[in-house]
Order: C-alpha cells, then sequence, then structure tokens
C-alpha cells in the first residue's frame, strides 16, 4: 500500500499501539489497517522493537529470599493451564452459538448492530474460526445473568446473551487479558427488552481472562475464563 | 541441560513444575528488577513479580512463539502489572522521578555481561542518552511507566502534540542506533 494519509494516521498511533497504551477504539483502527499494509506492518516492527527492548534496560535485581519458593508454590496447586476444547465439542457447540446467534438477531435494531450480527454469521458460515469458549455472566451479587461465548476466528468476536434485560442505560464493557492488558470493547446500551451484545475483539480467546459490564465505574456483571 | 524458553514454556504449559521452576530461577532476577524499577518498593515489586509469574503459568499454552522473544513477552507482562499497581495504589500522578528512572535505565551493570544482545543494549542506551533530556524523560514514562500520550504530556507540561512528535520521533532515532547496532 502506498503512503497516504491512512497510512500516516496509523503510524501516529504506533508509539502508543507499540507500548500497549493505545485506547482500544484507536488499537482496532491501527490494528485494522496492518493488517491490510506490509509497509505499515514493517514499520510498526521497528517501533515495537524499540519499545520492547527499553524494558530491558531495567537493571536485574535478585528478589529476596523465598521468593522462589513462594512463586512455586502458589503456581503448582494452581489448575494446569488450559487447553483447546475438543473439535467434537467445539463443533457442537459452534451449532448452539449459530442457533443463539440466530435468535439473538432479531435484537439487533440499528444499522451498526445489524452489520455487525452479518459479519457474525459470515463468520461462522465461512471462516472456520479456531475455537469457541463460554463463561457464565454473573451479576456482582453472585447470580448467573446471562452467559459469555467467545468465538476465536477471522475476525474473533465475543457474544453476551443475558436471561432478561439489564437494567437500562449505558454500560462500559472492559475485557482483562492474562498478560495484563484492559481493552475498552463497544459499549452497550441496554434498552428495554434486549437482551444481547456482541463485539469483535482483537485477542485470541485464550488470552481472555476477564470481562466486565461496568457502570459509574462499578463492575455490574462479570464472566471469568479462568 | 539448559533449555530454551520456548521448552521451558511448553513445559510449563503441560503443567510441568520443575520446567516452571527452571522458568522462575533464569527469569527472576530481570522480573523482580523491573517490577522494582516501576513501582519502587521492595514490597510491591516482589508482589507484582510473584504475579507476573503466575499470569505467565496460566498464560504459557496461549504464548505464540511467532510473536517474538520469551522475553520481551515476560517483561511486557511485568510492566502492565507493575504499572496496574501503582495506579491501584492512587501514586501513579507521581511516579518516581523521571530523570532518576533514566538513570537508572542509562547505567550498565556489572552483572548484565551474562545477557544476550548486550551491545545492543549499550547502543541504545548511548542513544537515548543523547536525546535531548524532555524527550528522553517523555520515551521512558510512556514506555516504561505505561502512561498515555496525554498524561506525559500532562506531567512535562507541554502540549499533547508536542508530546506525541517528541515521542515519536525520539523513538525514531532510537531505532536508527538498533539498525546502526544489529547492522
Amino acid at each position: 500500500m502506498a503512503e497516504g494519509l491512512e497510512c500516516a494516521e496509523a503510524r501516529e498511533l504506533f508509539p502508543e499501539l507499540a507500548a500497549g497504551v493505545a485506547a482500544g477504539d484507536e488499537r482496532a483502527r491501527a490494528l485494522g489497517h496492518l493488517s491490510d499494509c506490509p509497509a505499515c506492518r514493517r514499520e510498526f516492527a521497528g517501533t515495537a522493537e524499540v519499545v520492547d527492548e527499553l524494558l530491558w534496560l531495567a537493571p536485574e535485581h535478585d528478589p529476596p529470599a523465598g521468593f522462589e519458593s513462594s512463586v512455586l508454590a502458589r503456581l503448582t496447586p494452581a489448575a494446569p493451564p488450559r487447553r483447546r476444547p475438543r473439535p467434537r465439542l467445539l463443533w457442537a457447540a459452534s451449532i448452539a452459538a449459530a442457533a443463539v446467534l440466530a435468535a439473538g438477531a432479531v435484537w439487533w435494531q440499528t444499522a451498526d448492530d445489524r452489520e455487525l450480527a452479518s459479519d457474525y454469521r459470515h463468520t461462522l458460515t465461512v471462516a472456520h474460526g479456531h475455537g469457541l469458549s463460554a463463561a457464565p455472566l454473573l451479576l456482582a451479587g453472585g447470580g448467573e445473568t446471562g452467559t459469555v461465548f467467545a468465538y476465536d476466528g477471522s475476525p474473533s468476536w465475543i457474544y453476551v446473551t443475558f436471561r432478561s434485560a439489564p437494567l437500562q442505560g449505558r454500560y462500559d464493557v472492559r475485557l482483562l487479558t492474562r498478560d495484563g492488558r484492559r481493552l475498552a470493547l463497544r459499549p452497550f446500551t441496554a434498552r428495554p427488552g434486549g437482551t444481547a451484545w456482541g463485539s469483535t475483539i482483537q485477542v485470541p480467546i485464550e488470552q481472555m481472562q476477564k470481562l466486565e459490564f461496568i457502570r459509574s465505574n462499578v463492575p455490574i456483571m462479570t464472566a471469568n475464563f479462568d | 541441560m539448559n533449555l530454551s524458553d520456548d521448552s521451558l514454556l511448553a513445559g510449563m504449559a503441560m503443567g510441568d513444575g520443575a520446567a516452571a521452576a527452571a522458568f522462575v530461577r533464569r527469569y527472576q532476577p530481570r522480573v523482580y528488577g523491573l517490577a522494582r524499577t516501576i513501582v519502587g518498593s521492595n514490597a510491591v515489586a516482589e508482589e507484582v513479580a510473584q504475579e507476573a509469574f503466575l499470569r505467565i503459568w496460566r498464560s504459557a499454552a496461549a504464548y505464540d512463539a511467532r510473536r517474538g522473544q520469551v522475553g520481551t513477552w515476560v517483561l511486557t507482562i511485568t510492566r502492565n502489572l507493575a504499572v496496574d499497581a501503582l495506579r491501584l495504589r492512587g501514586n501513579h500522578e507521581q511516579p518516581i522521578e523521571p530523570q532518576a528512572l533514566m538513570e537508572t535505565l542509562l547505567s550498565r551493570e556489572a552483572r548484565e555481561s551474562r545477557s544476550t544482545h548486550v551491545e545492543d543494549r549499550e547502543q541504545l542506551r548511548s542513544a537515548l542518552r543523547a536525546l535531548p533530556p524532555e524527550q528522553g524523560r517523555l520515551i521512558v514514562l510512556f514506555v516504561v511507566y505505561g502512561l498515555t500520550a496525554q498524561e506525559t504530556a500532562d506531567l512535562e507540561g507541554v502540549p499533547l502534540g508536542t508530546a506525541k512528535t517528541r515521542i515519536r520521533r525520539g523513538i525514531a532515532k532510537l531505532r536508527e542506533a538498533l539498525e546502526v547496532s544489529g547492522g
């Protein structure tokens, strides 16, 4: 791709993207551009290398005595790392998710939402994604209020079905990853009768740790993918 | 036998405690050192370093070797957790003196001679040292403390556009230095 306004705009975002501090929408736009522009991918790789190398300049320092045994004591009782679901279960889960999506699509009322739902159906049909996972969506008090489906494909996405319409209003949606990043996803505006929400994500589903629906800086509904 | 980082991570993905022990032993000075550099407290740094190894253990199966060095992935996890720890404690608006952080990063340690890419890092230090101080400070605040461009601009008392331009141009100069160093 020739150097143009789109490249110039994307390159403005490279330092923040490389440092992991880009806002969710900017991050998505920059990654979208990178997927189509080999020249910018090379340019971004150079920026990321500098950012990575700067972290290596921090001096090494021995931790206090007992550190290693403390760490290992926390690791070994922990559950083994998650494995990918088995293909047969994946296939069954994909069919279930497709049914959920077909039902949930009725709810997509705005143009943006219809487009997103269309993307999802198209992805399921064509993309043959890599994996699917699900987790219960819990209220702050502990009750289950819905289910979160996470699909690993191109693009990857998450889709939430609520058992009943959540309290009306706007929710910020945040995805926490296993490597400590906090990604802002598209907000969710709960409307009367609305029982679903979805968003594309820029990380593999194995990297998902927690999804939060937040109002007034307080997580109201959360799903853990541990 | 001195197994590669990738091999140890693969072992950890299978739940192998011996691989985890070797991995922790290999990276603990680096992880604890970075955490200590960022949070400035031994106790908090220890918490951060422990949490970092826990995250690495849990994410080992998802690590994609094509994404680059294991060590860089480890340090990025550590940096993110350390920055979170600072933010949770509410003292992110007053981080460690940027100038003190610069001096820490610019000091070469004797023990570093056992690490790889020593020459690259020394070249990077020289390039960082050669930047105007205000530009170097912006870059380390941005990269090491995980501040946004707006936050670095506010801290340094410059307009957002100026901060972004200085960061971008400064990183470009550092990149040139690394490219010269790497041939």
